[in-house]
């Protein structure tokens, strides 16, 4: 028995000892070559309108084939679309194992990112900013509008491979909301304005007894440290102007937020308030949803993020107003000013338009009449409005129309049914369609925003107190899979234990120390070479900075 | 009957007692989910333990029931559970009475290969490869072939199998019996409680399913009613944006209520099926096939 | 029945056990076709794999995946707390099943007992991401278990966010979602216990206790053994989906496991580094069935044990 072990094991280090070292000496050393796109003739490719095409679109969203945006694209333009539906977490998983399989799609929608991966795979065709400015020129001066950040994820090694998509929902800032009614009980009667104002709200929200309770039972906010990170504080951050987990500049250069003096002041007074017990203790692990159902529930007298038209509205009965209205019926709510800071500066964070793009398979090197086709099609979504609406929404009267209350564009039935408005493929304004995987033009959208979502947002949400990072969206620089997340989760980590008192503020200057010796240093060097290329893009592509 | 001594009763009393506080807190996310489901929507919204709805209100069943989506994914699960479990049960004991057999030739050696399938696969991968090559991509049988034998469940069944005398087989085969027979006539029979139990797992497997629907199956109407649950619960989750896996852009908010009442309805027949399957795991008591 | 051939002695056992053989072929057909002809995509850990160049096309880079899994930054804590809650899990979570059916057992209620049964085993159908919203809510420093705290005059407990508690509630609540479902295996082997072998106690006066060490636990042995022994090949899993819909960065330091560190580090089409993972977790799983398997085959004399 014991011999027939010891054989067993005998054989078994031999073996893998051997595996060990053939594997060991099979290794070539070297990076894999970047990937060299075949080469079209652009000039010489003609587009026959009158030829149908046969199209293979991989975009995001759920449908059915043969609906009603798909047969009307389909005839306007002589295509045979031959789509593939996804969720957005099924595309995620999905996307790598159908081009695994060696179905690369002719039009492929890409999130943020895929662009520079699916092309280091060898997968796209490189589209060339002149055979944009050829056959999509309107397209292009709106995306340089819009958002000309869109540029840069698209590309790689120096040539281009996607068409931006724009996201004009992600141009306004959001500001936060107050407890109206709290505010008047401590002797309030107007929302605070500066950092001093709020920190005098925030007292008085835990310690005056805000709800007339009779007990002490509320607190001033708090916040979301646990999962996402653009949701920690960015109102307090920016009165100091500093966004601590992107890209800012300074004099010209760029650095990162969260190593700035300006940072350390915010937590310095972040500190102080949650010393103070200003801030709910939960804020270090309450998801945002728990963040949000504390500010409805009575705990605490501030949220941010929220201060949207909808939270008003009384008809929805789940919007905050109505939320907090059921517990305290004397309730109201007012929208938050951004808080100015020490030097006067405030700001609300957006995310930005860009990111998103659409891209070819480079399989298309042998039928590039089907780009020409689709950029033509994109030109007609941003020339035709008419057009673009159709391919967004669908059919008006049939699809969708104007609907009370607010007399935005809302779906009629059956269409409101998911399930129903999915099998047509219909999309949204905000954030396009299926087949309209972009967003119209801001002055085309504002005609279809109902009259009194409009106002609320160009008094309460104006973009001259927009800010983001400053190089569109902080992956957009090289190497940022390697670093960005195990950074910005040590960052969220030391910032949390310096505002719960578990370290001292001066941890920051080791924070920052950490931060530039694990990755933060290149990072640097790769977000300045960044700066450098955006401004050679902008040129090329007709953008200014 | 043995009266129980005083230390037995004293041990009955707690023992209840602690069983009862044990099985009141493995009911209460059932209860708080029940209740989310039967509430008002700001309701739901609120604080507390919610131990029942203090309105209650049917509209988030109303809706559920009437999405066209989810009872095509009912119609999927069931049609999977019930065929996959039978095909589990057949296949699994086919290929697991064999190997029960001590003088099986290179019995070792095929217990073996199966084990070491447990441990080592090739990923998602090549596994997507093989389904598209067998063609089963979109088609519902996916649901049903790949995971039909399991390592696992080969060695929980031959293992029973091999707690059945042997002399139960041998006096079949004496009086002509084939290997089928003994099998489908004796041993299945006898085999009451590991079938069931086995029968149990792989129905709950089924029922609770969704990763393969996401991966293989693009048409609607062949999902599964867990993948079209999970779309729908965790869509509006932050932690799932900032994790990548939901689009930022298209978040439709579903409000709790349904998401609470859809768990329910796929939560039910469970329920209700298990106090069926309990009596199986009553073996009866072997009397007379061998001692006489 | 013997065949008589005039053949060699070869294939008489294969010729004699024909139809047991034959019973084996649609299994291993099956095995075959859904294992192993996928368990050959294992050479991704071994390549440097690209979607351009496919599985075979890719080139061979050695171990270069193994070293950037190990020398990855955070690689050695994300194992060490792997093989600290296995630890933990199999230690505590093994037997909590067992107990349970045991004191299940025990209940002579058969309707109670019943009812037991049913709740107990219902925290099993909820997937971590309902029960994982539920346990932040009711948990956090403003929920109902905190109130309770309090009123008892304690601080507040950071349940998910100090790490001792995260581990603890980690673990505890595993254990609670698993432990009424596990149960019913061994319930089932309890069944299985001649009653007779109990009547021959009670005549030697033997208690509840006394029947429960000299005679259902002997009897659940080698289900208890099987099961042990095959839950080793998951011994450096962990848990992954409760731990993902639980951990926040503030519990990172012991809470991220191997498969949270490597979907942390998962770029879409980066599926080396994932395969690696994959291929250290399985050697690690196999020798430690091996090891377990040849120490229970050797101290219970090949009664027990998986071959």
């Amino acid at each position: 028995m014991f011999k027939r072990i010891r054989k067993a094991l005998i054989t078994a280090v031999v073996l893998a000892t051997g595996l060990g070292i053939f594997l060991y000496k099979a290794t070539p050393k070297g990076d894999r070559s970047a990937y060299e796109p075949p080469v079209v003739d652009w000039d010489s490719v003609i587009d026959d309108p009158n030829q149908e095409l046969v199209i293979s679109w991989l975009g995001k969203g759920r449908g059915v084939e043969g609906g009603w945006i798909e047969t009307m694209l389909e005839e306007r333009f002589n295509v045979d679309y031959k789509p593939v539906f996804l969720t957005f977490e099924a595309f995620i998983r999905k996307k790598p194992l159908l081009f695994a399989g060696g179905q690369v799609p002719d039009v492929c929608f890409e999130p943020p990112g895929h662009v520079k991966r699916d092309a280091h795979e060898g997968l796209l065709l490189e589209l060339p900013y002149d055979l944009i400015k050829k056959y999509a020129p309107t397209y292009l001066a709106k995306v340089n509008d819009v958002d000309p950040t869109g540029w840069i994820p698209t590309l790689y090694n120096g040539k281009n491979y996607g068409l931006p998509l724009n996201y004009v929902k992600g141009l306004y800032p959001r500001p936060g909301l107050w407890r109206m009614d709290w505010l008047r009980n401590v002797g309030i009667d107007k929302v605070p304005e500066t950092l001093d104002e709020w920190e005098a709200a925030l007292r008085a929200f835990r310690y005056d007894d805000p709800n007339r309770s009779g007990k002490q039972d509320t607190y001033g906010m708090s916040g979301d440290m646990a999962e996402a990170w653009w949701r920690s504080f960015p109102d307090i951050f920016l009165a100091f102007d500093v966004l601590p987990y992107e890209w800012v500049e300074r004099d010209g250069k760029i650095v990162w937020g969260g190593c700035l003096p300006e940072t350390k002041e915010a937590l310095a007074l972040l500190r102080r308030w949650v010393e103070e017990d200003l801030i709910d203790p939960d804020f270090a692990i309450e998801p945002a949803h728990l963040v949000e159902q504390n500010f409805a529930n009575g705990k605490t007298g501030y949220v941010d993020y929220e201060g949207r038209f909808g939270s008003f509205q009384l008809i929805y009965p789940t919007s905050y107003l109505s939320l907090v209205k059921r517990l305290t019926p004397d309730a109201e709510l007012a929208v938050a000013a951004f808080p100015a800071g020490p030097r006067g500066h405030r700001g609300g964070r957006i995310q930005g338009a860009s990111g998103n793009a659409l891209a070819f398979g480079s399989h298309l090197a042998d039928e590039p009449e089907k780009v020409i086709r689709v950029l033509k099609m994109m030109e007609a979504f941003a020339t035709d409005e008419q057009l673009a609406i159709d391919a967004c929404l669908g059919k008006q009267g049939l699809h969708w129309d104007f609907v009370p209350p607010f007399h935005g564009p809302g779906r009629i039935p059956p269409y409101d049914d998911r399930y129903t408005g999915e099998r047509e493929a219909l999309g949204q304004l905000n954030a396009g369609s299926m087949f309209h995987p972009d967003t119209p033009h801001l002055t085309v959208l504002n005609k279809y925003k109902g009259k009194e979502a409009r106002a609320y947002r160009d008094k309460y949400r104006r973009l001259e107190w927009a800010r983001r990072d400053a190089l569109g969206t902080t992956e957009f620089v090289p190497r940022s899979e390697e670093y960005l997340g195990d950074l910005r989760l040590m960052q969220q980590i030391a910032f949390t234990e310096i505002l719960t008192g578990d370290r001292e503020l001066d941890y920051f200057d080791t924070f920052v120390k950490d931060w530039h010796a694990q990755g933060g240093a290149i990072l640097l060097e790769e977000a300045k070479k960044m700066s450098e290329l955006r401004a050679r893009i902008y040129k090329e592509v007709g953008a200014s900075l | 009957m043995i009266k129980p001594s005083r230390g037995e009763k004293i041990f009955n009393v707690f023992n209840m007692t602690f069983l009862g506080l044990l099985a009141f807190t493995t009911v209460y996310p059932f209860v708080y989910t029940v209740s989310i489901s039967l509430s008002t929507a700001a309701e739901a919204q609120s604080e507390g333990l919610h131990l029942y709805p203090r309105e209650v209100s049917l509209t988030a069943y109303k809706m559920v029931f009437s999405s066209k989506v989810f009872l095509y994914g009912y119609a999927n699960t069931l049609f999977r559970t019930i065929v996959g479990t039978f095909l589990t049960l057949l296949m699994t004991s086919i290929f697991a009475y064999p190997l029960s057999k001590r003088n099986l030739p290179h019995r070792g050696l095929f217990m073996f290969i199966i084990l070491f399938t447990m441990l080592f696969g090739g990923g998602l991968v090549p596994m997507y490869l093989l389904i598209k090559n067998l063609g089963l991509v979109d088609s519902r049988l996916v649901y049903v072939l790949p995971g039909m034998i399991g390592a696992f469940n080969v060695i929980i069944i031959k293992n029973f199998f091999q707690s059945i005398p042997d002399s139960l087989a041998e006096s079949a085969a004496i009086d002509g019996a084939s290997d089928w027979r003994i099998l489908f006539q004796i041993y299945m029979p006898l085999s009451k409680p590991v079938l069931a139990t086995v029968a149990l797992w792989t129905a709950v497997g089924h029922w609770n399913a969704w990763f393969d629907a996401m991966i293989y199956i693009s048409t609607p109407e062949k999902l599964v009613m867990q993948a079209y649950l999970r779309e729908i619960v965790i869509e509006s989750s932050t932690a799932m944006v900032s994790k990548g896996l939901i689009d930022p852009d298209t978040t439709q908010f579903t409000p709790a209520t349904i998401k609470a009442a859809t768990v329910i309805v796929t939560l039910l027949p469970i329920l209700l099926v298990y106090p069926f399957i309990q009596k199986y795991f009553m073996r009866g008591i072997m009397i007379g096939s061998v001692k006489g | 029945m013997s065949k008589t051939t005039g053949g060699t002695s070869f294939w008489v056992p294969y010729a004699r056990h024909r139809g047991l053989l034959l019973m084996l072929v649609p299994g291993m057909v099956f095995f075959f076709i859904f294992h192993y002809i996928p368990m050959a995509g294992i050479i991704i850990a071994f390549k440097d794999f690209n979607l351009r160049e496919g599985i075979m096309g890719s080139q061979w880079n050695g171990l270069e995946n193994f070293e950037r899994l190990f020398l990855g930054k955070g690689f050695p804590d994300a194992l060490r707390n792997t093989v600290i809650i296995s630890a933990l899990r199999l230690g505590c979570g093994f037997f909590a099943p067992i107990i349970l059916a045991l004191l299940l057992n025990e209940i002579r209620l058969s309707w109670y007992k019943r009812t037991i049964q049913t709740l107990t085993y219902l925290p099993f159908f909820f997937s971590w991401v309902i029960l994982g919203g539920i346990f932040l809510a009711v948990f956090s420093t403003g929920g109902p278990i905190n109130s309770i705290v309090k009123s008892f005059g304690g601080k507040e407990i950071l349940f998910f966010s100090s790490d001792g508690w995260f581990l603890f509630m980690l673990i505890s609540t595993g254990i609670w979602q698993g432990v009424g479902y596990g149960a019913i295996i061994y319930l089932a082997s309890l069944s299985g216990i001649d009653p007779g072998l109990y009547e021959a106690t009670v005549v030697d006066g033997a208690g509840r206790w006394k029947q429960t060490i000299h005679i259902t636990i002997p009897c659940m042995v080698p289900t208890i053994c099987t099961l042990f022994i095959l839950s080793l090949g998951g011994v450096l899993d962990a848990g992954f989906d409760q731990i993902y819909n639980l951990y926040k960065p503030a519990v990172y330091d012991v809470a991220d496991i191997i498969d949270t560190y490597v979907l942390r580090r998962l770029t879409t089409m980066d599926f080396t580094l994932g395969a690696a993972a994959g291929v250290f977790k399985s050697i690690i799983g196999l020798g430690a069935i091996l090891i377990v398997n040849a120490i229970v085959r050797r101290s219970s004399d090949g009664e027990l044990g998986l071959w």
